[in-house]
């Protein structure tokens, strides 16, 4: 009798324990039935309390930084006043190939701005960890996946991963699983540049992978897109080359890369809208 | 609802958007300091006296489903992996509780930081695989990035522990 009343309530546990998991799989199918409303209603109303945070976090980040790197921003205040110097006579050097090089300018620049549509957006929120930023524009103000978002310098940040009514979620090209066509060295004239796919390592970080072995890649060169995977426009600015690593029985080399974005030091930021449409 | 419920629902709730908005900001080689993660373990390894198993179980579970929800909407992949994620930790933690306290103190540090260590893998490891499967971004650094995060956690979580030790001791 005794064994008969124990096997029932163990019987109970069990029923009560499989309803719990039948429950949760059943919370976790509608959360995921409606994800994006979900989402998009959680961020519109806690927005503004994230917009504080985020804003305290990124002006605090910086002071502590800037108190930290107190010695480094010596340094580099003096090495770029010898870079300007160096610039300003090199400028002066090149006063005569400005004519021919303007026009050529000026093709590129027709091509890249006239054309093009912007949305101003804010920067709401940064995912170190996977690197990742969210936008304070969505569905409704136009905006797609996979649209290029830049910064006011003209500077490549990424592409739309995931888009919601009211924000977006934009992948960094520093995320592992972003891959772009580039170009180093002379964005005047492309036929000097080389090519490479800059790769993500993640943490703010990346990598050109797939470099020709036989082309002579120099520190401090410019890296811009290509526009050969069709997601980006050509001639945005990535950022300059920190080194490169040859290998002689290998076909290709890799540079790392000193990326331009920084999301901890950007507020404002574009996203191309009609670059996808038109391809 | 008893006014603690209350408290911690809005300090967990607050917590999450630090997490997500304000200590991102904050990365040391790469690694986030996971408050959220640590005030939940904190939360269950305290949550253990002057109430029946059942009342702490069911106040585990409420806890559990909402910091998972309030991380999985801040992150990019599907609802519920936080939620899974954080049920099994608050289980798990109970259960080894109830196991353990039956041979020491009720709560030394070594039971705290060896559960700590356990539960912050598997939390890690989880949210990897699930990147992995759902293949949206991609398998998290298991490298020399997840020992830096682990300890950089860990000395937090001590402190912490330190504290609410101290308070219980004042009760």
């Amino acid at each position: 009798m005794k064994q008969f009343i124990n096997n029932r309530k163990n019987n109970g546990g069990w029923i009560k324990i499989v309803a719990g998991i039948f429950l949760l799989l059943l919370f976790i199918f509608v959360l995921n039935l409606f994800s994006s409303p979900i989402r998009n209603i959680f961020y519109s109303l806690t927005l503004p309390i994230q917009k504080v945070f985020n804003d305290s976090g990124k002006n605090t980040a910086s002071l502590f930084s800037s108190i930290l790197n107190i010695k480094n921003i010596q340094e580099q205040n003096e090495y770029l006043n010898n870079e300007n110097q160096r610039l300003l006579a090199k400028m002066s050097m090149m006063q005569e190939y400005q004519e021919e090089n303007q026009a050529v300018k000026d093709i590129l620049l027709c091509s890249q701005e006239e054309d093009f549509k912007f949305i101003l957006t804010d920067i709401i929120g940064f995912d170190s960890n996977y690197d990742i930023i969210t936008i304070s524009k969505g569905k409704n103000d136009g905006i797609l996946e996979n649209m290029p978002v830049i910064s006011s310098q003209k500077v490549l940040f990424g592409r739309v991963l995931k888009v919601y009514n009211n924000f977006s979620q934009v992948m960094l090209i520093s995320n592992k699983n972003s891959s772009v066509d580039v170009k180093i060295g002379n964005m005047l004239d492309e036929n000097k540049a080389d090519t490479g796919v800059l790769k993500g390592l993640g943490n703010l970080n990346s990598y050109i992978d797939l470099i020709p072995n036989d082309l002579e890649v120099l520190p401090e060169q410019t890296v811009f897109t290509s526009a050969l995977e069709g997601i980006f426009p050509k001639g945005l600015i990535i950022g300059k080359i920190n080194s490169a690593e040859k290998n002689d029985l290998k076909p290709f080399q890799k540079a790392s890369v000193d990326l331009f974005l920084d999301p901890k030091k950007s507020d404002k930021l574009f996203v191309i809208t009609n670059y996808l449409k038109d391809k | 609802m008893s006014f603690k419920i209350i408290f911690f629902t809005i300090f967990f709730f607050i917590l999450a958007i630090i997490q997500a908005r304000f200590l991102t900001y904050f990365s040391i080689w790469g690694s986030n300091l996971n408050l959220v993660f640590i005030s939940f373990f904190v939360y269950i390894f305290f949550n253990n006296k002057r109430s029946s198993v059942q009342y702490i179980v069911n106040q585990n579970i409420y806890f559990a489903l909402l910091i998972g929800f309030l991380l999985d909407c801040f992150s990019a992949l599907p609802f519920g992996v936080n939620v899974i994620s954080y049920l099994i930790i608050g289980f798990f933690i109970k259960k080894m509780q109830y196991n353990l306290a039956e041979k020491s103190d009720n709560l030394p540090i070594s039971y705290f930081v060896l559960l700590f260590i356990i539960t912050f893998i598997f939390n890690e490891l989880f949210l990897a695989l699930s990147f992995y499967i759902f293949n949206d971004i991609y398998f998290v650094n298991l490298n020399w990035f997840l020992l830096i995060s682990f300890l950089y956690n860990l000395i937090i979580a001590c402190f912490i522990f330190y504290v609410f030790k101290k308070l219980q001791i004042k009760k």
